[in-house]
């Protein structure tokens, strides 16, 4: 089911924001290219609330001593442990494997947000 | 469930709120800036710079230093029975001023009485010292230890080695006292290799720094002279413990002859004598947790805390792995501490 959340203009480009859909957590991305992406707001590893992290981008893949920094808004960073999510797929960039946030659908029409829950 | 938690980081906004609590000639020093605190040797490299980055309100205003922030999101969430006051303004890492070092932690002791015990009955206390100048450490013990809420006497771990002779007026103090010997890092513990370059690098190094802190302790007879003393290891890890037990005792065996202070197996005085707290706990299950207990020989050696506010605060409702048996958390939560600090 289709909730909305907030007005596209309160979600500014490179921003989230967190909001309680019925008892869910939910966090609300749009990127800096404008994709609009959610995933549930708790963190799995102790329950942290991912809304009052911080969104950016991340260290990519480089040679010891060199730093390449890239996909800007598109880290979800838990203000307690740091832990990375990836607001595409929802899983951890330390643990990819075995950690992953719940992803959702969030659409933007007639100047709403709509997450799918 | 009732909770003791072992470690929390009270602070200051600024070293300038202690310009109240000095004496002169330091008070000027610190009134006009003319020291500015002391400041970590790395960038934090976590989303609230060392902090948990919602130790904050939506307009910015609260902080680490927030009493009613720290309420909040800690004392009446989850809640908190008693918290064990820790600090992070430690006078030992100077390197030199020592006399400065001791008035700071003398008027840290006053400011944090004034503006953190008194605000809550929850809260109990570290007695703060500079143990570079250990007949001042013992004298401001002997000034603050008396307070009915002060449960511990605390030992920053910079670069000192607390086994050396030099420090026994301190231990001597805290025995005279009845108070715990609580050891936590500070910014500057090293590893045995210095920081390393990166700070996951430090952090990962933090526990060696208290290994190495237990076996100054222990070669130097420190436990076998203050037989009444009990130490509490502060965020240092746990899990270490059993090699380090079966090391001291192998060691022990072989070349005591050395060390004939050293009265009996180590392991025994580890477990007679030190707790130690629970946070950073790693991310292990409870049939890991059982395991190295089993391998320690008792569960009653844990104390839980949160390191509240720090970004690697444990979460009293997730940090204990599910499957841990109600007993073994009532222990870590609650009956360990509750012991060590005579608290009932």
């Amino acid at each position: 089911m289709r909730r909305r959340v907030c007005a596209v203009a309160e979600l500014p480009p490179g921003s989230m924001a967190g909001f309680m859909v019925g008892t869910v957590p939910v966090v609300v991305v749009r990127t800096v290219s404008g994709a609009f992406r959610g995933v549930v707001g708790r963190c799995p590893h102790q329950g942290g609330p991912l809304h009052l992290g911080l969104l950016g981008g991340t260290t990519l893949p480089s040679a010891p001593g060199e730093y390449r920094y890239g996909r800007e808004s598109e880290i979800i960073r838990c203000p307690w442990h740091g832990f990375e999510y990836d607001s595409a797929t929802g899983r951890c960039l330390g643990d990819p494997e075995r950690m992953r946030v719940r992803t959702l659908d969030v659409v933007a029409r007639d100047g709403d947000v709509l997450v799918d829950l | 469930m009732r909770i003791i938690d072992a470690d929390v980081h009270e602070s200051f906004a600024s070293v300038k709120d202690l310009v109240g609590y000095l004496e002169e000639p330091w008070k000027d020093i610190v009134a006009r800036g003319a020291w500015r605190g002391f400041t970590q040797p790395f960038a934090y490299t976590t989303p609230g710079a060392g902090n948990r980055a919602d130790v904050k309100t939506a307009d910015g205003t609260a902080s680490a230093a927030d009493y009613d922030q720290m309420r909040r999101q800690l004392l009446d969430l989850y809640p908190i029975t008693h918290a064990v006051l820790t600090g992070y303004f430690y006078p030992a890492m100077m390197k030199m001023q020592f006399e400065f070092a001791s008035a700071l932690a003398g008027a840290y002791n006053d400011w944090m009485i004034d503006h953190w015990l008194a605000k809550d009955a929850r809260f109990l206390g570290s007695v703060h010292v500079a143990p570079q100048s250990p007949e001042a450490a013992a004298r401001e013990i002997d000034r603050i230890g008396p307070h009915p809420r002060m449960v511990q006497v605390l030992l920053p771990i910079a670069t000192l080695a607390y086994g050396e002779p030099f420090y026994h007026p301190i231990f001597e103090a805290a025995e005279r006292h009845g108070l715990v010997i609580a050891l936590h890092h500070t910014t500057m513990a090293e590893g045995a290799l210095g920081m390393g370059r990166y700070y996951i690098e430090r952090h990962m190094l933090l526990p060696q720094a208290m290994m190495a802190e237990v076996i100054s302790l222990m070669c130097n007879g420190v436990f076998d002279r203050y037989p009444s003393l009990r130490f509490v290891l502060l965020e240092g890890g746990w899990t270490w413990l059993p090699h380090l037990m079966w090391r001291m005792d192998r060691e022990y065996k072989a070349l005591r002859q050395e060390v004939p202070w050293l009265q009996q197996l180590p392991s025994r005085h580890v477990v007679e004598r030190i707790r130690v707290s629970t946070q950073p706990t790693e991310d292990i299950d409870a049939r890991q947790w059982e395991k190295v207990a089993d391998l320690i020989g008792t569960d009653e050696l844990f104390v839980f805390s949160t390191d509240y506010p720090h970004f690697d605060f444990d979460s009293p409702e997730a940090a204990l792995p599910a499957g841990l048996s109600d007993g073994a958390k009532r222990k870590i939560l609650w009956d360990n501490a509750a012991r060590l600090y005579g608290l009932s």
